[in-house]
């Protein structure tokens, strides 16, 4: 069998024989390479230039899955490749023996082969068909990887024109027999049985090239000239005849309709239905390219039904959890913006709320300090946050400054006045319209009407610098280096005199008196004219000068002059006291040298009252100065106040002021307050009185409070003149205005103010008013005309006193006594309408009040409290110290009246919270939702209850008429 | 629940709600996981090793 070949390979064996030729197993001489030695059998036909470039082309194939082809020699004719030996066997030799792979070594082996079609295929320059795909050429080496073997039909391939080539039965295509089922027209070969060499490999159909462009991407064979054109899809038939084989163990048919499809036993579905379409009779049905067909086998495992219900599976399951995800962070972020939302209304609701409590407290400062358009404005501004919670506060400080439940004739706060710096001096006008502050060193005076300020007039630069009016129009001051009058009305000075600080005007007018600092003598000027009537010297004794007068006045010492300006009087630092005969200069001592450091005092009339103080004892006395006679005085442990003027002599003593009668000595007492007197001015009617914790209290004539005022700071200035009062402070720049208001367009009806009582009631038809407690009752007509009068019987064992009235109108007072009897008297006439016995009253003096939502209770000794009545839960403790009476609902809440432990009425507006919306002092009655206040000045005045918007017009109106 | 607001049960039952979706992941992630590889092992030993297209 040795033979040698070109000198180069000798043949070894005969290993096979194909389509194509006999195969050899050979080595190369010189190497020592086994080879294989391929004759081809087309030798006798084709010419050597076609055999030479398909043998180059062959040459130039380089892939894992196919023998490398080394060289192309002639010997004796025969053409020879040569190519790569592969060790193991081929396919149909184990399927000979029976034996049968796994399908997953199948689809590896497909996978393989395919990439090797694919190879071929895509070669240039229109690819190369294998034509002859059958398990006996594909070999399987040691490493189970295969090797696709045999390209001599391949090569016939290549030849211009038809050429016959090899094919093998049961894994030739139907173009292999020029048969095309695309077109349903079946071209027989003329001798389809064609047996070349090998048993398997036949001559069969005619073929030709492919036209152009390419055999691979060709989608249909055609004929032409009766011939069946192969193409990629041929061999794509045949991969998948020998897979089927490689499956089932069997050749398929020959017939490719025949071809008796693969069971579950022998393959996967997927993969059976690879192998059907790869063997689809119609090429147009099979894989259109290798590469397809390859891309389905790799697709095996994605899309196998399982793989893909899992991903499904997996997709869906992401996807919800994606949305529940989604869906729980939208709803976050939702919640969360809602929350920063609701945090930024918070914010601004606390923010409003702050501003809105800060407004209350401005309001409620300038309420207290007297400040009524700022208390206003800021009670009004408090109010602009609707349903804040410092509502109620506002609405009670703006009913308050604004005054609409305080019906009472007095002084109310008005407004304020600042100065650029601490008074050191305030004096009214006769009139009462006009004021003078003395700050240092200036005199600003103002018009108390309108506020506006009329003058600031230069004062010489000492504390004692003094200011008196004439009358509404003109003053004296001590202005710079000299006194001066001046003309308010027309802005200009009317006379200067010599240097002053301190002034003394006389009662008339007519005379003002003048000294400078501590000289020894005073000056006497003509008010109208100015002129220097007399110089009255003080016989080298000189008044009381702090040592630094440029920043205190000690008020100490005494200066005035009688009514006409006949007699002054003078206090000295030696504790003496004279009184001058201004026209002869003559002087008479009232005092000897004494300890006295402080003088008050003045002239009523021929009567001289002054009182000294000298740390240790007060000392009081009046002196006739006609006849020169001491007609009264008393001393004290503690300090007298002296107020003499043309209207009289008001002295005080401790926490008692009284007028005195300097002939009789008779006593009137002027006012009456809680604590030690400081300080008082009275004028026309009323009294003004401070104490040492910086109270003002103002009396009426009969000595009744009309106004208590806590300033917070020492009232050290008090003026009290004709519409208004003033209340100043050495330690603030604020002037506190009071003025005078009634209100007898709310008066209902008037009594006399002398007939003591606890309570006033109307009837129920408004006709008459009953005064009672448990002395006795009045009965009046609304006209003021006196019905009835009554002295209660058995005073002393009246336990309870309620005034009804009816729903048919009647009204009547009961008494209730403690056994039980209980008494009538009508208030239509005064009449007894019935007695009769009924339980005895337990003592405990408990009441229970309710409205809609409130049970209130009231015990004897205790706070009351309101509860709700539905839940029980407490809803507000009410006033401690005062004893609840009654509790009337009305359409703005609840009023609860009281009677506070000093015995005044009081009642207080509430809402349903229990805050306190308005106070209600002097409340005596609610008729129809009508307040009814009564006054001790013998007044019965009415209100309606305002709502906060009827409120805050009427702050606008009073805004609008401050301005 | 009824001392929380509406903006407040939101923003918490969000916040439950990713936190339960984020668990029903790592064992929905574990669980597809396990059975992935089950069900490759069982796709290898039918169809041979994943060779993707």
């Amino acid at each position: 069998m040795s033979q040698i070949i070109a000198g180069t390979y000798e043949i070894l064996e005969k290993i096979g024989a194909g389509g194509g030729g006999i195969v050899y197993r050979g080595q190369h001489l010189r190497l020592g390479k086994t080879v294989v030695l391929k004759a081809d059998k087309r030798t006798l036909s084709a010419r050597p230039e076609v055999l030479r470039r398909e043998v180059d082309a062959l040459k130039n194939l380089s892939h894992t899955y196919i023998p490398q082809v080394y060289d192309f020699v002639e010997e004796s004719g025969t053409v020879y490749t040569v190519m790569d030996y592969i060790e193991g066997e081929s396919l149909d030799k184990p399927l000979g023996r029976g034996a049968r792979y796994p399908q997953a070594q199948i689809v590896q082996w497909a996978c393989q082969l395919l990439e090797a079609l694919c190879y071929l295929h895509s070669r240039p320059p229109h690819g190369i068909l294998h034509s002859d795909i059958k398990p006996a050429n594909i070999m399987v080496t040691p490493q189970g990887e295969i090797r696709l073997i045999d390209f001599n039909i391949a090569l016939a391939l290549g030849e211009e024109g038809a050429v016959r080539v090899g094919f093998s039965q049961g894994y030739a295509s139907p173009e292999h027999y020029g048969i095309d089922y695309s077109t349903a027209v079946q071209t027989q070969a003329d001798s389809p049985e064609t047996q070349v060499d090998s048993p398997e490999t036949q001559l069969g159909a005619s073929t030709q090239l492919p036209t152009a462009p390419s055999a691979r991407p060709s989608r249909s064979s055609s004929t032409s000239g009766g011939m069946v054109l192969l193409d990629v899809r041929s061999d794509i038939y045949s991969l998948g005849a020998t897979l089927y084989h490689l499956l089932a163990g069997r050749r398929p048919d020959r017939e490719a309709k025949e071809v008796v499809p693969l069971s579950e036993q022998e393959a996967s579905p997927a993969v059976r239905a690879i192998i059907q379409k790869a063997m689809a009779p119609n090429p147009d049905e099979r894989y259109q390219t290798a590469e397809e067909m390859l891309h389905a086998f790799r697709r095996l495992h994605r899309d196998d039904p399982r793989a893909r219900r899992h991903r499904r599976g997996a997709a869906v399951t992401a996807a919800l959890l994606a949305v529940i995800f989604l869906s729980g962070g939208t709803s976050t972020f939702a919640g969360l913006k809602g929350m920063e939302h609701e945090a930024a209304l918070a914010e601004e609701a606390e923010r409003l709320s702050k501003e809105a409590l800060a407004a209350v407290r401005s309001a409620e400062n300038a309420c207290r300090a007297g400040d009524i358009p700022a208390a206003v404005e800021w009670a009004v501004k408090a109010l602009e946050q609707e349903d804040g919670p410092y509502q109620p506060q506002a609405q009670t400080v703006l009913t308050s400054a604004l005054g609409v439940y305080d019906l009472a004739d007095g002084f109310k706060l008005w407004r304020t006045l600042e100065l650029p710096s601490e008074p050191l001096k305030v004096v009214m006008s006769p009139g009462g319209t006009r004021l003078a502050a003395v700050y240092a060193f200036q005199a600003a005076v103002f018009d108390l009407e309108t506020g506006e300020e009329l003058a600031s007039l230069p004062l010489e630069p000492s504390a004692l610098s003094d200011v008196v009016f004439l009358d509404e129009n003109r003053l004296i001051f001590a202005g710079e280096g000299a006194v001066t009058a001046w003309d308010l009305s027309g802005g200009r000075s009317l006379w200067t005199g010599g240097a002053a600080t301190g002034l003394a005007l006389s009662a008339d007018g007519s005379r003002v008196a003048t000294v400078y600092k501590a000289e020894e003598q005073a000056n006497i000027y003509d008010t109208a004219t100015g002129a220097l009537v007399k110089t009255i010297s003080f016989q080298g004794r000189r008044q009381k000068v702090a040592a630094n007068d440029r920043f205190a006045d000690p008020e100490d010492a005494l200066l005035a002059l009688d009514r006409t300006g006949r007699r002054l009087a003078v206090s000295f630092d030696d504790g003496t006291l004279a009184v001058f005969d201004t026209a002869s200069g003559e002087a008479v001592e009232l005092l000897e040298p004494s300890g006295a450091s402080h003088f008050e005092g003045g002239f009523f009339g021929p009567y001289f009252a002054f009182s000294t103080w000298d740390g240790n004892q007060s000392a009081f006395a009046v002196v006739d100065m006609d006849k020169l006679v001491q007609t009264g005085g008393f001393a004290s442990q503690t300090p007298f106040h002296l107020q003499v003027d043309e209207t009289g002599i008001c002295i005080s003593s401790d926490n008692l002021l009284v007028r005195i009668d300097p002939e009789t000595g008779e006593q009137t007492e002027l006012a009456y307050p809680e604590k030690d007197i400081t300080l008082f001015r009275n004028r026309d009617g009323y009294t003004i009185t401070s104490d040492p914790e910086g109270t003002a209290a103002i009396f009426d004539a009969l000595a009744q409070l009309v106004e208590r005022l806590e300033t917070g700071e020492s009232c050290d200035y008090l003026c009290i003149s004709g519409q208004y009062a003033v209340i100043g402070s050495r330690n603030s720049p604020v002037l506190r205005l009071l003025h005078r208001e009634s209100h007898p367009e709310a008066e209902i009806f008037a009594y006399d103010p002398a007939y003591p009582h606890d309570e006033a009631r109307l009837s129920a038809d408004g006709s008459t008013v009953m005064l009672f407690s448990v002395d006795g009752f009045r009965l009046y007509s609304r006209a003021g005309a006196l019905l009835a009068e009554e002295a209660m019987p058995d005073p002393g064992q009246i336990y309870d006193q309620q005034y009804r009235r009816e729903a048919d109108g009647a009204s009547y007072l009961e008494v209730i006594y403690n056994d039980g009897l209980r008494r009538a008297w009508s208030a239509k006439d005064g009449t007894l309408l019935w007695e009769r016995q009924g339980e005895v009253p337990d003592g405990s003096a408990f009441e229970e009040f309710f409205t809609d939502r409130l049970r209130i209770e009231s015990p004897l000794h205790g706070t009351p409290a309101a509860y709700d009545r539905k839940s029980g839960k407490l809803v507000s403790m009410l006033e401690e110290d005062s004893y609840l009476t009654y509790v009337t609902q009305v359409e703005e809440g609840v009023i609860c009246e009281y009677v506070s432990a000093q015995g005044e009425r009081y009642g207080l507006l509430m809402d349903e919270q229990c805050a306190v919306l308005a106070s209600l002092p002097g409340l005596c009655d609610i008729v129809d939702g009508t307040l009814v206040f009564d006054y001790s000045s013998g007044n019965l005045r009415q209100s309606r209850i305002y709502s906060t918007r009827e409120l805050i017009a009427l702050a606008e109106k009073y805004k609008e008429e401050s301005t | 629940m009824s001392g929380l607001s509406v903006n407040e049960m939101l923003f918490y039952g969000g916040v439950a709600l990713m936190a339960l979706a984020a668990a029903a992941s790592v064992i929905a992630l574990v669980v597809f996981s396990v059975s992935s590889r089950r069900l490759q092992k069982k796709l290898e030993e039918e169809y041979g090793k994943r060779k993707d297209a």
